[in-house]
């Protein structure tokens, strides 16, 4: 049984790594490039993200008017899903990894369409934008080191477990990690746009509730960068000189789904 | 050009300037480093009863309930800590990087300063003196400044304010805290004391549209000549409801 769930944690991260880690050469955008973009956007974006990129297409008002995460609001320039520090904008590489894999549950993944029509996509998406959050931000150092050096073990996983209680991470997704923290209510969590966020947002026991993407570098960078617009802080500072704490907590919450993720 | 967020705004007609005098020096004394404004806010209506919330989490530590007191007026001179003074409209050089820094610290389940102000340039420096998590979420409208995890024994967080703006300060794990910070572009503004006094420094000579704040008080405007050199006194009262 150790065995098998090892096997398949390892198949997960790997195939997170090989899934996720998206290399792709972006053109320079030109006037024909935008519109290229905003022809793909009409046809495919505009449902949820609307005419204008306020997030408020027909299918985000009817499917997620009452809950989080709405579809994005283009116009903020600011992204849950990305590499940068928390406050700030994106790489120009987050918007085309959203789109490449698509939100789990909220959003499909366009990793079929060709490259170079996502890039053309980043490019109108990015006329969207408030002018302060055009620019191309540069992604946390945490990422540029690219792979982890720590093992995943039973004991890594046990330490995980005890940084998760350290840093109190069950104050919001609980003593179980299933977001049952006891005056759920009380808390009373919303979003930036006042939306209530559920205990099943919080579910680490479910990898479809990882939006940021289930694969341990994907939870590592929801560590780092925390998800803008949400509660999730960012626990970049908590974690400086101590990153291999940060790997342990991410095997103990790969554990949690027993390596059964998307 | 930081603007007061909308709210109760106060007509210019009701503002009692109670006093406004120059005081003339000589060019040799206080040399070329402008004019200043130095004043007091009053208010001398009756003040609500403090607001009682209900503590979420942490009993032991936050206790059951906190008192929140945004109205707080020295009783011997009537003067209303934490408005904010900006006089607007005066050209000053962009700062990307200034040598100023200012704290936010969470201790005893509370931000401190509830009401802060900071320029744009200057690092503001997030600490946690409490012993358990916080975390400090400041936002601008729909925008994020900063969500940060700060752990217990944490190190401090310093950020660099890259934008003028009124911004809410919260922390989602408990939800009575609540503070604001306003950053602005300028030099030109200030934040009474627990007299009510202020001190603006380094003004220009000229006509000047300035802005009070009072986070239940409200907004209200005036304008305030500045002199070549000297000292302006100004007071204001906040109008009684």
């Amino acid at each position: 049984m150790l065995l098998r769930f090892h096997f398949l944690t390892v198949i997960l991260v790997i195939g997170g790594l090989l899934v996720s880690n998206v290399h792709a050469i972006q053109t320079e955008p030109t006037p024909e490039i935008i519109a290229r973009g905003k022809i793909l956007y009409d046809r495919s974006c505009i449902f949820c993200h609307g005419v204008q990129g306020k997030g408020d297409g027909p299918a985000a008002f009817f499917g997620a008017s009452y809950w989080a995460p709405r579809a994005s609001d283009f116009t903020v320039g600011q992204y849950k899903f990305r590499s940068t520090a928390s406050g700030k904008s994106h790489t120009d590489e987050d918007l085309f990894r959203i789109i490449t894999n698509g939100v789990p549950g909220y959003m499909p993944p366009f990793v079929g369409w060709p490259e170079e029509d996502r890039w053309h996509v980043v490019s109108y998406v990015k006329t969207l934008h408030s002018t302060n959050s055009r620019h191309n931000e540069k992604p946390l150092e945490t990422f540029q080191i690219g792979t982890q050096n720590v093992p995943l073990t039973v004991e890594s996983i046990e330490q995980g477990r005890q940084v998760y209680f350290k840093f109190e991470c069950d104050a919001c997704h609980g003593h179980n990690a299933r977001g049952d923290v006891p005056d759920f209510e009380a808390q009373d969590l919303k979003d930036n746009l006042g939306m209530p966020i559920r205990p099943t947002d919080l579910d680490l026991t479910n990898p479809y509730s990882f939006k940021n993407g289930a694969a341990a570098h994907d939870i590592f960078g929801t560590l780092m960068t925390g998800l803008i617009g949400t509660p999730m802080p960012s626990y970049a500072d908590a974690f400086a000189q101590h990153e291999d704490d940060a790997w342990h907590l991410v095997h103990y919450i790969l554990s949690l789904s027993q390596g059964s993720g998307p | 050009m930081q603007k007061f967020p909308p709210m109760r705004l106060l007509s210019t007609a009701v503002i009692i300037v109670s006093s406004i005098m120059a005081f003339w020096v000589s060019p040799s004394f206080g040399d070329s480093v402008g004019s200043t404004i130095v004043g007091r806010v009053t208010f001398h209506g009756s003040i609500p009863p403090a607001q009682q919330l209900n503590v979420n989490k942490d009993h032991d530590i936050c206790g059951l309930t906190v008192t929140v007191q945004p109205l707080i007026v020295d009783e011997s001179t009537h003067g209303v800590r934490d408005v904010v003074i900006n006089v607007e409209g005066i050209e000053s050089p962009t700062v990307e990087r200034d040598s100023g820094v200012e704290d936010l610290t969470n201790k005893g389940c509370a931000f401190i300063p509830r009401i802060g102000v900071v320029r744009v340039g200057q690092i503001l420096n997030l600490r946690n003196e409490d012993p358990m998590l916080h975390n400090t979420h400041i936002r601008m409208g729909k925008r994020t400044f900063v969500n940060v995890a700060q752990v217990v024994d944490g190190r401090l967080i310093p950020r660099l304010v890259t934008e003028p703006g009124f911004m809410s300060v919260n922390c989602d794990k408990h939800r009575f805290m609540q503070g604001y910070l306003i950053a602005f572009d300028h030099p030109f503004f200030a934040i009474t004391d627990a007299t009510g006094q202020f001190r603006i420094e380094g003004l220009p000579p000229g006509r000047w549209k300035a802005s009070i704040w009072h986070e239940i008080l409200g907004t209200i405007q005036t304008e305030v000549t500045v002199p070549e050199r000297g000292e302006v006194s100004v007071n204001v009262e906040y109008p009684t409801p």
